[in-house]
């Protein structure tokens, strides 16, 4: 008897402790995922925008690779951006995370410019900060979200942990269900036809070698040099248009004219238009460009031969493709397209599934 | 000292209080009390459904008769199953969006009666069913001589609809507040042309709805009224550009010569070729009976649609067709007639093009259009059915899509896309999509149609080779079976699509049955649908239109963007 009490006793205490443990581990930490789901709903809220007209996934939405198929993004005022929305899949990967400042090396940085850029306004967070944070904090939908995820109540919400949130959100999307992602597990060939075949060996080979540039798992790794280039999009007198310098807008150094972000060519099918001013429509006039080591403009403000630019990146060289082997290359980068995460809710608007 | 201060206090709560109060009663005022076209069509709308035939007549119209062509119509048995919901017996609504004298294309193939003028078309937009019914009404026989429903297709909104939309417009509280000015008395551009919308009701255009779209400064506010739900569906931006002047050097010229189009057919022969021309009612200029050194090769070709999307995450855009002006509230009209010129190709005359312009009144300033359809027909008995924009639309970020039905002559026709080096033969109706992967035979020959003498035609793709500096079609194309006892497209088709899909429901394959019909032996119709992104990039224009000021006067300054597929014979 005295022993079953004892067990009891003991059984009762465990059950203490281990609720006890675990209420000092959530008043402690927030829940990695529990903030994760928060960050999905304040990614596509339009609350999220002093004006109501815009959320995250405005410019990142799921059908398009978590991009806006636009040249250049919109703001919440309807006013054109400086720069096209580039992929949120697999950004986890990625150690830069703005298409022309390096110092931008997380995504709590990254995304200080759509909330609080005030020229232009993107989202328009500054001097609106409370008034949004109202509004959540009135929402009993985040509520319970802010309080699985922070253990607290929602009145302590603050912008950090909006950010926070939206970061874990943003880091957990993943996408490697790809024709090439099943065959870098099988390595069976069969997977892809003959034309996507003949493309990848193009792209990994000698006289192309795509991957000195866009080198790696996902294809914004270069196999040589940084993770920045110039690749002669423009040349107006030895500069890129005043618009946008790239690089040298942080540095101020002209060696950085025209400098940006190597992309990452996953699901490159479904984020056109490319470049970071989105300047081309189709893979095919990319790989053009490539072919003659720059881009050829005739436009009024900028007229000249990208290809001459003093800065143009070494890697970058001359090439000559007939029609069939440029098309197998885009037949290859069309094997990068995975779509399956569209059939997760995860990644889709909770508002509207 | 204290007590004074509680008192201040509540004295300050109070008149929040009270400002509270006024405030929320007056957006409780906007919110409730509806306007007035808008109460008058809830109480008419709830009054119809209690009648046996839930059907809103149309109550203006130029036609002396049109009382009693509705009468004859709405007797029609065949009517009932659009009256009733079969599973829940409640009532359906319908509403009849026009009546007007039936031209040829109205009339369907081999229609031996009606050829005294004594026939009327009458359209009827089912809401529940979101489909159009389209009868002929033979006003002499006092009788119905067919009745056609169009499955997820809308006809014209009629003149009533369009000031409704615009009432519900202009006194919604979002659109006022998007605008940021109380100001929405301006005239809004594009108010009856068809929309739809993402996430609402008005996606896939599965409610009827329409975008009053009012200009300011560089941008476009797009007011997407669901004519439907009678409420505002959605509120979007889109950028213009900048905003130029209008040049408004296109009038409705001559009634008369329209009417020479519009009401019948004109017969032509040149350099071998012979068909006939007319101006049709929504499906823009169509060609008959077309023949090549007295070979059959085109029963009819014409223009169906125009779809327009701006965004393609939110899938906003116009659903537009183009076509007679005197029976269209489309923004987009012919205003001149058709008219033919030569092709010249490095100084040699080849062929002859007959040609068809659309515009808005408003062109080329944001938001108007100017649409250009032609035919060129080649010496050498090449053909081309040809869409082209000329700009400059609602938005810089525009996918144009034009819808071009082709219905080929021969009774005995096989199908084969050039597909792994090899003809693939097309067995059922299917559709395929012409991208940057694709690869052709030869000279761009992407499809090829054959007959038991293996004599045909091959199709060849537009990958932006052709004459007109296009950039390619990126095209949708679709094979469907040409039915003889089946009207599937060959009168005058209701708008078929909505604006702004992205996949290959553009609207043809609502004409393919979920079964698929064998297209092998047979009469067959193909669908193309040319994918066209504008541009307004400094030096990579396409279609788009800006006015520039030159020696003092603004003129328009164009790039035009053309599509379609060339028809090679073999």
């Amino acid at each position: 008897m005295v022993i079953q009490k004892f067990y009891w006793f003991m059984g009762f205490a465990l059950i203490v402790y281990l609720t006890m443990e675990t209420n000092v581990q959530k008043k402690s930490f927030p829940s990695k995922d529990a903030m994760a789901e928060l960050g999905h709903y304040f990614f596509f809220d339009k609350k999220l925008s002093y004006n109501f007209a815009r959320s995250c996934a405005s410019c990142h939405d799921p059908f398009l690779a978590f991009t806006d198929g636009y040249r250049l993004s919109l703001n919440s005022e309807a006013q054109l951006l400086k720069r096209n929305a580039p992929s949120l899949l697999n950004i986890n990967q990625r150690t830069s995370f703005d298409w022309s400042n390096p110092d931008v090396n997380s995504m709590i940085l990254q995304m200080e410019r759509p909330l609080f850029s005030v020229k232009p306004v993107e989202l328009g967070l500054t001097g609106n900060e409370e008034i949004i944070l109202q509004r959540f904090r009135q929402d009993k939908l985040y509520q319970q979200l802010y309080e699985n995820a922070f253990h607290k109540s929602i009145l302590n919400l603050s912008v950090k942990e909006i950010m926070g949130s939206i970061a874990a959100y943003e880091i957990s999307l993943q996408s490697r269900n790809s024709i090439y992602d099943q065959y870098l597990k099988s390595r069976d060939s069969t997977l892809f036809t003959s034309q996507e075949w003949m493309g990848l060996n193009l792209f990994f080979s000698d006289s192309i070698s795509c991957n000195r540039c866009h080198g790696g798992l996902d294809f914004f790794e270069p196999e040589r040099g940084g993770d920045f280039a110039n690749i002669g999009l423009y040349n107006c007198e030895g500069s890129y248009p005043v618009r946008d310098l790239g690089l040298q807008e942080h540095t101020g150094d002209v060696g950085d004219n025209g400098v940006f972000r190597i992309p990452g060519l996953r699901n490159v099918a479904l984020t056109g238009p490319y470049y970071h001013d989105g300047s081309s429509n189709s893979l095919e006039e990319v790989i053009k460009n490539y072919e003659r080591g720059g881009r050829l403009n005739s436009v009024d403000d900028c007229e000249g031969d990208g290809a001459m630019h003093p800065n143009s990146d070494g890697r970058m060289q001359n090439f000559q493709l007939d029609e069939k082997s440029r098309k197998a290359i885009i037949a290859f980068l069309h094997t990068l397209t995975d779509t399956s995460y569209l059939r997760n809710e995860y990644f889709l608007d909770p508002f509207n599934p | 000292m204290k007590h004074n201060k509680k008192d201040i206090f509540h004295l300050l709560r109070y008149l929040l209080c009270i400002a509270v109060l006024i405030g929320c009663s007056s957006e409780m005022q906007r919110g409730i009390a509806l306007p007035k076209l808008v109460e008058g069509r809830v109480k008419e709308i709830y009054s119809i459904l209690q009648k046996e035939i839930p059907v809103i007549r149309l109550k203006k119209s130029d036609l002396r008769n049109a009382s009693d062509i509705q009468d004859i119509f709405l007797s029609t048995p065949q009517l009932s199953e659009f009256y009733t919901d079969k599973r829940s017996k409640q009532k359906m609504l319908n509403e009849i969006f026009s009546v007007s004298a039936a031209r040829t294309s109205d009339l369907p193939t081999g229609t031996s009666t009606c050829k005294d003028g004594n026939c009327y078309r009458v359209e009827m937009y089912n809401y529940a069913l979101n489909g159009t019914v389209v009868g002929i009404v033979d006003l002499k026989n006092k009788k119905v001589t067919s009745i056609t429903f169009y499955k997820e297709t809308q006809p014209d909104v009629p003149p009533h609809l369009v000031e409704l939309a615009l009432e519900i417009a202009r006194n919604d509280t979002s659109v006022i507040h998007a605008y940021g000015e109380n100001n929405l008395l301006s005239a809004p551009l594009m108010p009856g042309t068809k929309t739809a919308l993402n996430r609402t009701k008005c996606q896939r255009s599965r409610h009827l709805c329409v975008a009053p779209t009012f200009i300011k400064g560089d941008k476009a506010l797009w007011a997407i009224v669901d004519l439907t739900d009678l409420n505002v569906a959605g509120v979007r931006w889109t950028q213009v550009g900048e905003t130029g002047m209008a040049i408004t050097q296109r009038k409705m010229q001559n009634d008369h010569i329209m009417q020479c189009y519009c009401d019948k057919d004109n017969r032509f022969e040149k350099d071998g070729w012979s068909f006939k021309y007319s101006m049709s009612r929504s499906d823009g200029l169509l060609v008959t009976e077309v023949k090549f050194n007295n070979r059959a090769l085109f029963r009819s070709v014409k223009l169906v649609d125009w779809h327009v999307s701006y965004s393609k995450t939110e899938g906003f855009g116009y659903s537009d067709a183009v076509g007679c002006p005197e029976f269209s509230t489309a923004a987009v009209l012919a205003v001149e007639p058709p008219y033919f010129e030569p092709i010249v190709e490095a100084g040699d005359t080849t062929g002859f093009l007959l040609g068809q312009r659309y515009y808005s009144e408003g062109w080329p300033t944001p938001c108007n259009y100017n649409y250009h359809q032609y035919f060129e027909f080649y010496k050498d008995g090449r053909f081309r059915p040809v869409a082209g924009s000329i700009g400059r639309g609602c938005g810089n970020n525009g996918m144009y899509r034009p819808v071009t039905r082709i219905a080929l002559a021969d009774s005995k026709c096989n199908f084969y896309e050039w597909k792994n080096d090899d003809w693939k033969h097309w067995k059922t109706e299917q559709w395929t999509l012409q991208n940057e992967q694709t690869i052709y035979k030869g000279d761009h020959e992407w499809m090829k149609i054959e007959n038991a003498e293996k004599q045909g035609i091959f199709i060849i793709a537009n990958a932006g080779q052709l004459r007109d500096a296009g950039r390619g079609d990126q095209a949708y194309v679709y094979v469907t079976k040409w039915d003889n006892d089946r009207d599937e497209g060959e009168t005058d088709l209701p708008t078929i699509g909505p604006c702004c899909n992205r996949d290959y429901q553009q609207g043809p394959e609502k004409f393919m049955d979920s079964k698929m019909e064998s297209i092998e032996n047979t009469s067959i119709v193909v669908w193309y649908v040319a994918q066209i992104q504008n541009d307004d990039t400094k030096g990579k224009e396409y279609c788009w239109a800006e006015s520039v000021l030159k020696d003092g006067v603004y003129v328009p300054v164009i790039y035009p963007c053309y599509s379609g597929p060339m028809f090679k014979l073999f």
